[in-house]
């Protein structure tokens, strides 16, 4: 009996998967795999615009720690040091104690107790660690997306289902043999159909958790974005302050401009303001905006996911994405000279 | 909580007294290029430029309230329990993919008893 219920299984299961596969073959997260993942190398183009910029940061928090040392100096407060006579002490006893720890011998609470002072309040080696620390989760969600819509889970269930599909033929032909014997029509093959059904089922699960992410963190990625163009907002402020000044100064020499000088000064002024202008149009800000966007589009396109005017729309986000932050690094690169 | 936070980081009553101060310096430098007055020009454009270290210096330290804002470190959680969820998703994808290729070796066990079944009796109608 078991063979011949297995016919009737495989035959009503082949209709089963069919409808399966035809229902779900729309949604496939495929579809937005390559504009996901030039969504993550936008994020990632952005936040090095921005990290890039840091050095910017940490030349005005030096130049701050520097006055306040500047104005303890006047004060006549001598550099001193506190909280590093028992260092020692304690760092001999604890070995005494533990004698070759596997860990360190004094606690950071320790260490941070021997400080010089005076202390200014800015202090440039702080860094901006919550800021990178926000790019860097940008990245991580942008680069979480991506797996979802990575093939390579896809070609371990493609082996899988390889041999799904072999031992399912092999177990067909035994029924259909039979079936041949009795004058009975043979199955057709479900094996090929089982594996579109299992991958279909893969890809509308993928295709749900990407629908959901992206649906439920849309207002995360876009404050996080805003954030991070905020932060780029004040830390390229001195940038086009320079390139003012370096316009103004093209300009002061108009003070003294003569017939002969005329030509220059001019062509002068122009570069001047050229560089202005092309400062402003690269600021990272316009990245940031882009993520914001980018990430919209795709939430859009994935709650509609057979509406081509969508998918379209995310197609140029992305690239519009990809272009504004490259063209923020390479701003930002020039600026500090580096080309890499 | 971002707008609000912004507009109180960005101190724009402050940015806007500088900017006023700065265009009323600019149009007086101006006007001392069209004299060709010099020395004027110069004492005017380091005017202008300890304003805008001012508002260099406004905008780090906007930048610097930015880094310490609790905005941010909700921010950064949000976004690391999103990706969490994510990979986490992923792992249950693979798991399924798992659980198929075992279900594929029950198949295989099936068609060895239906194998060894033919030898015993011919199949029923």
């Amino acid at each position: 009996m078991v063979p011949f219920r297995s016919a009737k299984v495989l035959s009503t299961l082949s209709l089963a998967l069919g409808a399966l596969v035809l229902g779900l073959a729309a949604c496939s997260p495929y579809v937005y795999r390559e504009e996901i993942a030039s969504f993550g190398s936008g994020v990632d183009t952005s936040v090095a615009a921005f990290t890039a910029m840091t050095p910017a940061y940490a030349a005005w928090a030096t130049e701050q720690r520097d006055g306040e040392l500047l104005a303890f100096a006047r004060n006549g407060d001598k550099p001193l040091t506190e909280g590093c006579d028992d260092l020692e002490l304690r760092y001999e006893e604890a070995f005494e104690a533990a004698g070759a720890p596997a860990g360190d011998l004094l606690t950071p609470e320790d260490y941070a107790a021997c400080r010089v002072t005076p202390v200014p309040v800015n202090d440039p080696d702080k860094g901006l660690p919550n800021l990178e620390g926000l790019g860097q989760a940008l990245k991580d969600y942008a680069a979480a997306l991506f797996v979802l819509t990575d093939a390579e889970d896809e070609a371990a269930l493609e082996q899988a289902f390889g041999q799904l599909n072999a031992s399912a033929t092999s177990l067909l032909a035994t029924v259909n043999e039979e079936l041949a014997a009795r004058s009975e029509p043979p199955l057709e093959s479900a094996g090929a159909l089982v594996y579109q059904a299992g991958l279909t089922y893969l890809r509308q699960r993928r295709f749900d958790a990407l629908k959901q992410a992206v649906n439920a963190n849309d207002a995360v990625v876009a404050t996080a974005a805003d954030l991070l163009a905020e932060a780029a907002l004040y830390i390229y402020s001195p940038t086009l302050g320079e390139k003012k000044d370096a316009l103004e100064t093209a300009e002061n020499r108009s003070a003294e401009v003569t017939a002969e000088t005329y030509v220059a000064v001019w062509s002068d002024l122009n570069t001047a303001r050229d560089a202005y202008v092309a400062a402003l149009r690269a600021s990272p800000i316009y990245a940031f905006f882009k993520i914001e966007t980018t990430h919209r589009a795709l939430r859009d396109s994935v709650n509609d996911p057979a509406n081509r005017a969508q998918l379209e729309a995310l197609y140029g986000n992305t690239l519009a994405l990809k272009k504004a932050a490259e063209a923020a690094l390479k701003a930002v690169r020039k600026e500090d000279g580096s080309s890499s | 909580m971002s707008v609000a936070g912004r507009i109180e980081r960005l101190r724009l009553d402050t940015r806007r007294a500088i900017a006023k101060n700065m265009r009323v310096l600019q149009d007086q430098r101006r006007a001392a290029i069209r004299d060709g007055d010099v020395g004027e020009v110069a004492r005017l454009q380091e005017l202008i430029r300890a304003l805008r270290r001012q508002r260099n210096d406004l905008s780090f330290r906007a930048l610097r309230e930015l880094e310490d804002s609790v905005d941010l470190r909700l921010i950064i959680d949000d976004l690391q329990k999103a990706t969490k969820a994510l990979h986490d998703e992923a792992d249950n994808i693979k798991t399924v993919a798992e659980a198929l290729e075992k279900g594929a070796e029950a198949i295989d066990l099936a068609v060895e008893i239906v194998a060894k079944l033919r030898s015993f009796a011919p199949l029923p109608v």
